[in-house]
């Protein structure tokens, strides 16, 4: 025979259910933040030298293909010349290669410049991002852990506020009078008496 | 529908629970998947790789540009033979294109960024994913705590027995004060008997 009525029985149900979600929801959820704040705190550490590996892989790319372009100058010239049939001197291919390349040049500085720009907003958007994330997910934690503090404290104010040795005390002390009242049983009947008294008090106490 | 308030609620509560149950083995595993799988992205695993668009993007820009230099040659050639016709040299040659090196360029530092983009987008989404989580075992742990609210607050088996006890006694107690009047009643009658009075056991006797 249960002695548990159904409001209690359907609590304590529920009040497992709960628990085991609970527990299951923050063994996934704990992992995950730790390795993404640490993920930021690392990447945000290298994200200078990540930024600038980029861009200075791209900046060679674009030296060399300014370089390739300036070799193809000549060429090009002197190619145009022929296929033009004018009686084009080399002179005059040499100084147009000279353009050419002086062209070239200026528009190499540009884009080299237009590169220095984009780097620095590129650090800076990345160094933002970051850090941002850095501290969401830091005080996100925290508020986390705020909601189990609070959980955990009112978990507490449902505690008994009695101490149970103290209800063991009062239980052996109605335990041991109400086992001397009984007629013969004396010391034995008070003995007897102090210890379930003393053993409902401590565990019945709440 | 059961038209008592118990049953109401009993109804009631066995539909809620189904209900959360039934929700809730939707949504955990899947949730618990896309953890996982996060967790994997913020390890390097299981991310599409951007190196071939971006590989394709560099021969098409590589292909358009020979295509656009082809065309710009035959343009120009025609213009020179115009030229020529008309006395200037100097339009039959031109310089090459100066862009490729450039958009070569680009397309590395677009790389390289979506690169660190999409790592940082995932590093949110573990966030994010995490913390939306973690707040959810927070509020399953205060409906654990809801739930206690409607248990008892003292142990049922220890209430049980004491009252069982304190029954026994009463019990006892009775039959021992039966046993005490009946002493007593006899005593009385001892007290007062004289042979040749009124029989004292007999009810209303003279």
């Amino acid at each position: 025979m249960s002695t548990t009525s159904p409001r209690e029985q359907a609590s304590s149900d529920m009040a497992r259910v709960q628990a085991q979600l609970a527990s299951q929801l923050g063994e996934s959820s704990y992992p995950l933040i730790s390795r993404a704040l640490k993920e930021a705190f690392s990447s945000f550490q290298s994200g200078e030298s990540d930024i600038n590996s980029i861009y200075d892989k791209a900046g060679l790319q674009m030296k060399e293909g300014y370089g390739d372009q300036s070799m193809v100058a000549g060429e090009l010239a002197a190619q145009q010349a022929r296929q033009s049939g004018m009686p084009i001197t080399t002179g005059q291919i040499d100084a147009r290669v000279g353009m050419n390349r002086q062209a070239l040049g200026t528009q190499q500085f540009q884009d080299t410049q237009n590169l220095e720009y984009q780097r620095m907003s590129s650090q800076l958007s990345n160094y933002n991002s970051l850090l941002g994330a850095l501290g969401a997910g830091g005080n996100q934690a925290i508020g986390i852990s705020q909601g189990f503090a609070g959980n955990q404290q009112n978990a507490a104010s449902m505690l008994s506020n009695s101490n149970p040795w103290g209800n063991a005390v009062a239980g052996a002390a109605s335990g041991a009078a109400t086992g001397a009242s009984i007629p013969g049983a004396g010391w034995y009947g008070a003995a007897a008496g102090g210890l379930v008294g003393g053993a409902m008090g401590y565990f019945g106490g709440g | 529908m059961s038209t008592s308030r118990g049953g109401a609620a009993q109804d009631a509560m066995q539909m809620n629970a189904y209900q959360a149950q039934k929700f809730q083995n939707l949504g955990l595993p899947y949730l618990q998947e896309r953890n996982k799988i996060l967790m994997d992205a913020m390890n390097g695993q299981g991310v599409p790789s951007t190196e071939a668009g971006f590989n394709a993007q560099r021969a098409g820009m590589t292909e358009g540009l020979v295509g656009n230099q082809r065309a710009q040659q035959q343009q120009e050639l025609m213009r020179s033979k115009g030229a020529v016709m008309g006395g200037n040299s100097s339009q039959a040659m031109t310089g090459p294109s100066s862009g490729i090196a450039s958009q070569m360029a680009q397309s590395r530092i677009q790389q390289g960024l979506a690169d660190i983009e999409q790592k940082n987008q995932i590093l949110q989404m573990a966030l994010g994913g995490g913390v939306n989580t973690g707040n959810q075992a927070v509020q399953a742990g205060g409906m654990q705590l809801n739930a206690i609210q409607g248990m008892a607050n003292y142990n049922p088996w220890v209430a049980g027995g004491a009252s069982a006890l304190s029954g026994a006694y009463g019990v006892y107690g009775g039959l021992q004060q039966q046993k005490v009047n009946q002493t007593n009643a006899f005593n009385l009658g001892m007290a007062n008997y004289s042979p040749s009075g009124p029989n004292p056991w007999q009810f209303g006797g003279s």
